[in-house]
């Protein structure tokens, strides 16, 4: 089979688990042919392809035009981690305008004439053109990308009915510690205990499994959601990963809501880190996406 | 109106026991005939199916997703959700 790796706007971290993979990234090269890759091979021009696995998001004119090309070419197309499945990490940028985010990023003695020109709105890969697979992770876990890799190379995409962390997570659910909301920077988690109910906020119920709860039951990180929405939150009845959470975490530390949404500083990063740019997300009332987004012309 | 009692499925490997379930279940609390009991293995058990009203919170607000609340041909009472939302579900990893 014809493969070919793809990178838009990204961190390029995606394409390095591919290296990650040791024995078997050596069965893939020697049983497929890998014609485009730019980590890999010196090849300027993206051929015709069977399986494609693009990486990052559109974020200027010029990634659109390379991802309707890589549409054309590819038989296949895989949206390969969370940046191109749901906008990930870059869609915060749409918290501020172009111009304020630039200046935050290059200083204010930048001068911007010779950057092409952003897109008005991030969105993930999907609302531009078709994919067929998603496989989304910030990146993606060495044993997740195998398994997918080993089936869309036979020949079949594969899907999985997916639930959430909490259902991998190790911990077992204790009752709640009532010691109030707590951070990571003033707080020492406990081993072996739910994040939780201890007052963390973790991102478990909502996230999509598959990545082996490796940061609640193994490190003791609350989730992040580096693996996107669960379908509970994209499909009716519609939880909204905002209210969910701290709904859960009321429950936990016996404070109201509304206390510890005042508690929870920045909602958008803490709710919506990898999942922002999401149209789905952004229709949702209440508690949607939408007012966190700077608007135009505001 | 569809009277057939509700199968409700739990999934013992994914629970957490975190509880939720008996706490959010309109017909579990103060209830004679509770649809959730705790069992003593530390999972929920299904002890009164018949009081099910199918209102789906459980199935909801389980964070691990452990609950299925079922009707008797399997096909359950899903809403119908955006088309663009069920193509994508269908087809993430």
């Amino acid at each position: 089979m014809r493969v070919a790796v793809l990178s838009l706007s990204s961190c390029t971290g995606c394409q390095y688990v591919l290296l990650s993979l040791e024995e078997y990234f050596y069965t893939l090269i020697g049983e497929n042919a890998v014609s485009y890759a730019p980590f890999l091979l010196d090849q300027k021009e993206l051929p015709e392809v069977d399986l494609l696995l693009l990486e990052g998001t559109v974020r200027n004119g010029d990634d659109f035009r390379r991802l309707r090309e890589a549409r054309q070419r590819a038989e296949k197309l895989v949206a390969l981690g969370t940046c191109a499945c749901f906008g990930g990490v870059p869609g915060l940028a749409d918290m501020v305008s172009e111009e304020r985010m630039l200046r935050m990023r290059y200083g204010e003695g930048a001068t911007f004439e010779q950057a092409p020109p952003g897109v008005k709105r991030l969105l993930p890969v999907d609302a531009y053109v078709s994919v067929d697979a998603f496989l989304p992770g910030c990146p993606p876990g060495e044993e997740l990308l195998k398994d997918f890799l080993k089936l869309a190379l036979s020949g079949n995409l594969p899907s999985r009915m997916g639930a959430t962390v909490c259902s991998e997570c190790k911990v077992t659910a204790s009752p709640p510690s009532r010691d109030g909301f707590r951070r990571l920077l003033s707080a020492v988690p406990e081993d072996g205990k739910c994040l939780l109910e201890q007052g963390f906020i973790c991102m478990g119920p909502l996230t999509r499994d598959g990545c082996g709860a490796l940061c609640p039951s193994s490190f003791g990180v609350p989730c992040g959601g580096c693996r996107g929405p669960c379908d509970e939150v994209l499909l009716p009845p519609f939880q909204d990963p905002c209210l969910e959470t701290l709904r859960r975490l009321a429950r936990a530390t016996g404070l109201s809501p509304k206390a510890v949404g005042e508690q929870a500083k920045d909602p958008a990063h803490s709710f919506f880190k990898y999942c922002l740019a999401e149209p789905l997300l952004r229709r949702r009332r209440p508690g949607g996406t939408a007012r966190f987004l700077y608007r135009l012309g505001e | 109106m569809d009277l057939a009692v509700a199968h409700i499925r739990i999934d013992g490997e994914r629970c957490v026991s975190c509880r939720e379930c008996v706490e959010v279940c309109p017909q579990t609390r103060d209830s004679q005939y509770p649809v959730y009991a705790w069992g003593e293995d530390g999972l929920p058990r299904v002890a009164n199916p018949e009081s099910c009203i199918r209102c789906l919170s459980c199935e909801a607000f389980c964070r691990a997703r452990a609950i299925v609340v079922d009707s008797e041909d399997g096909q359950g009472w899903r809403m119908p959700g955006d088309p663009r939302a069920e193509t994508k579900c269908r087809a993430i990893f």
